[in-house]
């Protein structure tokens, strides 16, 4: 037998899961509402159905936030959405390395963010040390140590 | 290495204080199927494995599971922020208030410590990841746990972002174990570890 028909030839006493093929994507705001990029492996619990759980992802933000912080909070939005694209691909290409369809996608998202993280140092606080000399106040003020913790909730 | 990027990676924003609830999910910080025990389960997992991929997919899901117990210590954290000695002596939040107070310490949810010997790093390709196709879905159940108990949108949210992922990575894991897989005779996987018999080239069994 050769190597690779092992794939499809399932062995007695071992496990097998098969190699998933690409796809269709999500778009970014439901890629990160379903916590995966890829619809086939999107396998939602029957509590959670959409039906009966009220998601969260419009509205709900707190009534009167000034224009600054709502920009923030947009943008930090949009950083978590390519970000997971970023995550989700990255996953996926350490077991399909030859995907030229998926690096292909995962090399334009991964330039959005790094622009996307950049305009956040610029417009607010670094969100890495790399982003610090993006800052508009970099050498002046302690930057790193000034943006909110995360766990705070602040840029939801 | 690892950098620091300060934000998390599905939003945790709580406005309702429940120490009921912080007590529960509190167990995939410090719990057997914990988010803890998951990274550090990957992360030791992967020096020694003998296919160079599986190495990398364990340093990227160990350090997702990283990411995915900040969102957990968030959401405990942010349950209990505004905790009033009443709530914490009625909500039975009592125990954990009297030796933690309102920090984040690892625990399940009845209460025994994180410990290491919730995991393993056996040695075996294909033992471990065996385990780590088994550790996705004992978090996953726990996750489907929680679900079926909370209500409150704003702790739904990310706890159903978390179940998906454990999909993601059993798939991941699952493949994982394929391509090692296909560096051994299907007709006896078993014939030598390649972890640690160091022989040439994946040997093939004798006919």
């Amino acid at each position: 037998m050769e190597p690779n028909e092992s794939f499809t030839n399932e062995s007695l006493a071992i496990a097998s899961v098969p190699c998933q093929k690409w796809g269709q994507l999500f778009d970014e705001n439901t890629a990160l509402t379903n916590g995966t990029v890829f619809p086939d492996l999107n396998k939602p619990f029957f509590v959670t159905c959409p039906a009966t759980d009220s998601p969260l992802t419009q509205g709900k933000r707190s009534a009167a936030v000034d224009p600054q912080q709502m920009e923030r909070e947009q943008l930090m939005d949009k950083i978590n959405k390519v970000s997971f694209f970023v995550n989700d691909l990255t996953l996926y290409l350490d077991t399909h390395c030859e995907d030229r369809d998926a690096l292909h996608v995962l090399t334009d998202k991964v330039r959005e963010r790094a622009e996307l993280m950049h305009e956040f140092a610029e417009k607010f606080y670094p969100l890495t040390c790399d982003c610090i000399a993006k800052c508009s106040r970099a050498g002046q003020e302690n930057l790193w140590a000034l943006g909110p913790a995360p766990w705070e909730g602040a840029c939801v | 290495m690892w950098n620091y990027e300060k934000r998390l990676q599905f939003p945790v924003k709580i406005t309702k204080t429940c120490p009921k609830t912080a007590q529960m999910i509190i167990s995939q910080y410090g719990g057997p199927d914990g988010e803890l025990s998951a990274s550090m389960r990957y992360l030791a997992q992967r020096y020694t494995m003998p296919v160079k991929e599986v190495g990398g997919l364990l340093t990227d899901i160990g350090t997702e599971e990283l990411v995915h117990m900040e969102m957990i210590c968030a959401m405990v954290y942010q349950l209990t922020r505004d905790l009033t000695i009443e709530e914490a002596k009625t909500a039975g939040f009592d125990a954990y208030y009297v030796d933690h107070t309102k920090a984040l310490w690892p625990q399940a949810a009845a209460g025994l410590p994180f410990s290491a010997l919730e995991f393993t790093a056996k040695g075996d390709a294909i033992t471990d990841l065996t385990e780590d196709l088994a550790a996705e879905q004992k978090a996953r159940t726990v996750y489907d746990n929680l679900l079926r108990m909370i209500t409150d949108p704003e702790v739904r949210e990310p706890l159903k972002f978390l179940r998906a992922r454990e999909i993601v990575h059993f798939q991941r894991f699952g493949e994982a174990l394929e391509k090692t897989k296909d560096k051994l005779d299907p007709r006896n996987y078993y014939y030598f570890n390649p972890e640690f018999d160091k022989l040439e080239g994946f040997p093939k069994p004798p006919l």
